[in-house]
């Protein structure tokens, strides 16, 4: 039998404990600091929605629409990570034991958790909305209308919320994706369900394909284009034309089968919760290992291969190697990956190494780079490491040089073939790669956490991949061939930051901990 | 109350934690010795129902664990042997948070409990920022909070000074007695006072069980003391059982274990439980090597 007091217990706890780590008030800070920026003073040929080069007035429904939109793309693409790990940290602090021997049912337990994932979520998304509202009030151009920020945010962003917060319980549930392939697959699950929801919003589209939109991008693109009868228009801060005027956006509306597909997308989710129920191991010993590493992972005599192929690469690194060899000995599919990618470069032609493979090593060296500067910290080795001569004070070249030969494991071999035939663009593979490298470690040390770099890698990802080199800053990885030899110094001073700030960010770190 | 009846724990691989384990238990203390891998922690983590046997039932008051864990989990009080937190929850935030898991929904209780280990003074303060001792006593809380009928505690005393060690015994103590209170260590002192009856498990299986008495009975006349020069002790220690050194002015005073005197100059004194343990242990070793 449910028992709402135990399940509010879980909530309540899960709530406390997560709002309080400094990763969250951070994101909330930024959230709100992000709705500041996102919103600048309207002026002719600027603002947030542009129909046909026309900026919309900065009316509630404007603001409300378009910042909503914003916020399920972070929401969707970002919200995994900061709900995720929710039954994982049960497990790292021990304290699912304790649970696993309570009289909490899996059903309280995980939807306690869902609940607080879902309630986590749906704080960043109240903060945004609060923000984006005051900015109306000082910048806006029609009166506010707080119902018309509540509907638009409700029916955009609460599908979005559910079905992030249930995917990422079912991955933290299911044995092998607890880990990092669950944040890969995410993202494919993400990448998927965007023509998804297009082609269920098309006149005569399969509609059940509507329940998948969880982002809400065809129900709102296909509505926008109805409105404004045009599908040239832009959502989000974009130059338009300042001889056109302004015109009027008078916001979504909900039509009873519009709300109906959207409330049926934010209920579909929950099909999925008795899948993580069968699914839950309830903190068993025999059945769960710290780590997530899952009845997938590959033996571990793939990763002493790598290491032993490795290690004479690196010998004059020799302290480096270990480290670089315990990313791979911890995630053999990695290695596996990476073997396959350097394979498939010396067979592809360079023009799809560059446009096919790299965006695909990219992710791969993210993934593997994620929590290479909190490792030691989260599994309570800092001690331990610190211990060995020279590494407490020189801990973060350590990690630096380690993060640097992880990615050049992974993409050098890619990098390399591509530098043989396009130069400028093997450059800029090798400085994406020191990018990725310094990044990882700068944001792991100075955080704490492993997510801040993944959300940050991800974002710079999508950005570069989406701008199909029409943006030559953003190609900083050298996919598109757009980089200069000015962006591609810009990229190596950012390495060069993110270095001196790992090294900053670690100093700060002794002198607090004494 | 409690029956353990042929027990198993395998992996995969072919690997056995506990293997074909019986013993039952009446209320009160019972000691769970072992030295570390013998399968003390599995067989509690069974019993807690946090893993399940592969092989036999655990059956407590009647209910069998495996299959209607939740009965047990409902008068269950359990500390496992890392005892984890939320590092940014207050001590009083963290054990109500537990109390109401179990159903528990008084703030009195919860504070009683912080009285009773000692930490209703540091109620407020993040537990991340707590000590090992703070943070083991936080977790006998917990176990107590609900007033089980079936208290597990693994390695309760690790982290503990003295004076906490002997302050929690106490408790276990005073709260045993229509209770079970099962109780995992291999720091044989913890045990030797409170526990009215004690399993000695080694490699995941039952070696030993019965009351301290029929323990020491069973090693009467393996215990020995000698005195020898430091230098002497040093070259003739690796073929010694020895159960306590100490080293005063006149030489090491050195307990040893054994059937036969160890030394020409050693006399038989009373064995203490720390030496039936370790003669247990030795004769096991002795048998599997033959």
């Amino acid at each position: 039998m449910l028992s709402l007091p135990r399940l509010g217990a879980v909530l309540q706890a899960d709530l406390r404990a997560r709002l309080r780590r400094p990763a969250v008030v951070v994101l909330l800070a930024a959230s709100a600091v992000s709705a500041v920026l996102m919103i600048p003073d309207p002026k002719p040929g600027q603002g947030l929605l542009q129909v046909a080069g026309a900026r919309a007035l900065y009316s509630s429904a404007t603001l409300a629409f378009a910042t909503a939109m914003v916020l399920v793309l972070a929401l969707s693409f970002f919200g995994f990570s900061v709900a995720g790990h929710a039954l994982g940290r049960d497990l790292r602090s021990r304290v699912g034991t304790i649970v696993a021997a309570s009289p909490v049912t899996d059903l309280e337990y995980l939807a306690g958790k869902l609940l607080g994932s879902m309630a986590l979520l749906a704080a960043v998304a109240v903060g945004f909305m609060v923000a984006c509202m005051a900015m109306q009030v000082v910048r806006g151009e029609g009166p506010l209308e707080p119902l018309t920020y509540l509907s638009h945010y409700a029916v955009l962003s609460l599908p979005c919320i559910a079905w992030v917060a249930m995917l990422s319980l079912l991955f933290e549930c299911a044995p092998g994706l607890s880990g990092r392939f669950g944040d890969l697959l995410y993202l494919l699950v993400w990448a998927a369900s965007i023509p998804s929801g297009f082609e269920g919003w098309k006149p005569g589209g399969p509609k059940l394909l509507r329940v998948f939109d969880y982002m809400g991008f065809g129900f709102a693109i296909r509505q926008v284009e109805a409105i404004v009868g045009t599908s040239q228009f832009t959502i989000g801060y974009a130059p338009g034309d300042p001889t056109k005027p302004p015109i009027h956006f008078p916001g979504l509306s909900f039509p009873p089968d519009a709300l109906a597909a959207r409330a049926a997308s934010l209920v579909a989710p929950l099909l999925l919760f008795p899948l993580a129920l069968v699914l839950f191991r309830r903190f068993d010993p025999a059945r769960t290992r710290a780590g997530g590493r899952g009845r997938f992972a590959l033996p571990a005599g793939l990763g002493r291969l790598v290491a032993w192929l490795v290690r004479p690469l690196l010998s004059p690194l020799a302290r480096v190697a270990p480290d670089v060899a315990l990313t791979f000995r911890a995630r053999p599919l990695l290695a596996v990956a990476a073997l396959a990618g350097a394979a498939v470069s010396l067979g592809l032609p360079a023009a799809d190494v560059r446009v096919g493979l790299l965006p695909v090593v990219f992710v791969l060296v993210s993934l593997a780079l994620a929590d290479h500067a909190t490792r030691e910290r989260s599994a309570g080795l800092l001690g331990v490491v610190y211990a060995a001569p020279g590494r407490r004070e020189r801990f973060a070249p350590w990690k630096l040089a380690g993060a640097l030969g992880v990615a050049l494991v992974i993409g050098g071999v890619p990098a390399v073939r591509l530098l043989s035939v396009e130069p400028r663009a093997g450059v800029s593979a090798l400085v994406g790669l020191a990018v990725l490298a310094a990044g990882s470690v700068a944001a792991g040390i100075a955080s704490g956490t492993p997510k801040t770099f993944m959300a940050l890698a991800l974002a710079l990802w999508y950005l570069a991949l989406s701008s199909k080199g029409q943006q030559p800053a953003l190609d900083y990885g050298g996919w598109w061939a757009a980089a200069t030899p000015a962006v591609q110094f810009g990229w190596l001073a950012a390495t060069l930051v993110a270095v001196a700030l790992a090294v900053v960010a670690q100093r700060y770190r002794l002198s607090r901990d004494g | 109350m409690l029956q353990v009846e042929a027990v198993s724990k395998a992996y995969r691989g072919g690997k056995f934690g506990v293997r074909e384990l019986s013993l039952s238990a009446r209320p009160g203390v019972l000691g769970l010795l072992g030295p570390n891998g013998a399968g003390k922690t599995t067989l509690m983590q069974m019993i807690a129902t946090v893993t399940r046997p592969t092989a036999g039932r655990i059956v407590f008051d009647g209910v069998d664990v495996a299959r209607t864990p939740d009965l047990v989990r409902r008068r269950l009080g359990y500390l496992p042997q890392d005892f984890g937190v939320y590092d940014n929850l207050t001590a009083f935030e963290m054990l109500d948070y537990i109390a109401r898991l179990k159903g528990v929904r008084s703030r009195a209780r919860v504070l009683e409990l912080l009285e009773l280990v000692n930490l209703h003074g540091a109620a407020g303060r993040a537990v991340g920022g707590f000590s090992g001792g703070m943070r083991q006593r936080l977790g006998i809380a917990q176990a107590l909070v609900a007033d089980p009928d079936l208290l597990v505690v693994d390695e309760p005393t690790a982290g503990l000074d003295p004076e906490e060690r002997v302050r929690f015994r106490n408790v276990l103590s005073g709260i045993a007695g229509r209770r079970l209170v099962i109780l995992s260590t291999h720091i044989v002192s913890d045990i030797e006072s409170i526990a009215g009856e004690i399993a000695v498990v080694r490699e995941g299986r039952l070696v030993g069980f019965g009351n301290p008495q029929e323990l020491l009975r069973a090693a009467a006349g393996a215990a020995w003391e000698a005195v020898l020069p430091s230098a002497e002790y040093e070259r003739l220690r690796a073929g010694l059982t020895v159960s306590n050194v100490v080293r005063r002015a006149d030489g090491v005073h050195v307990r040893l274990v054994g059937r036969e005197r160890p030394l020409p100059g050693a006399s038989p004194v009373e064995p203490d439980l720390e030496d039936a343990y370790l003669h247990l242990m030795r004769s096991l070793a002795a048998v599997a090597a033959a």
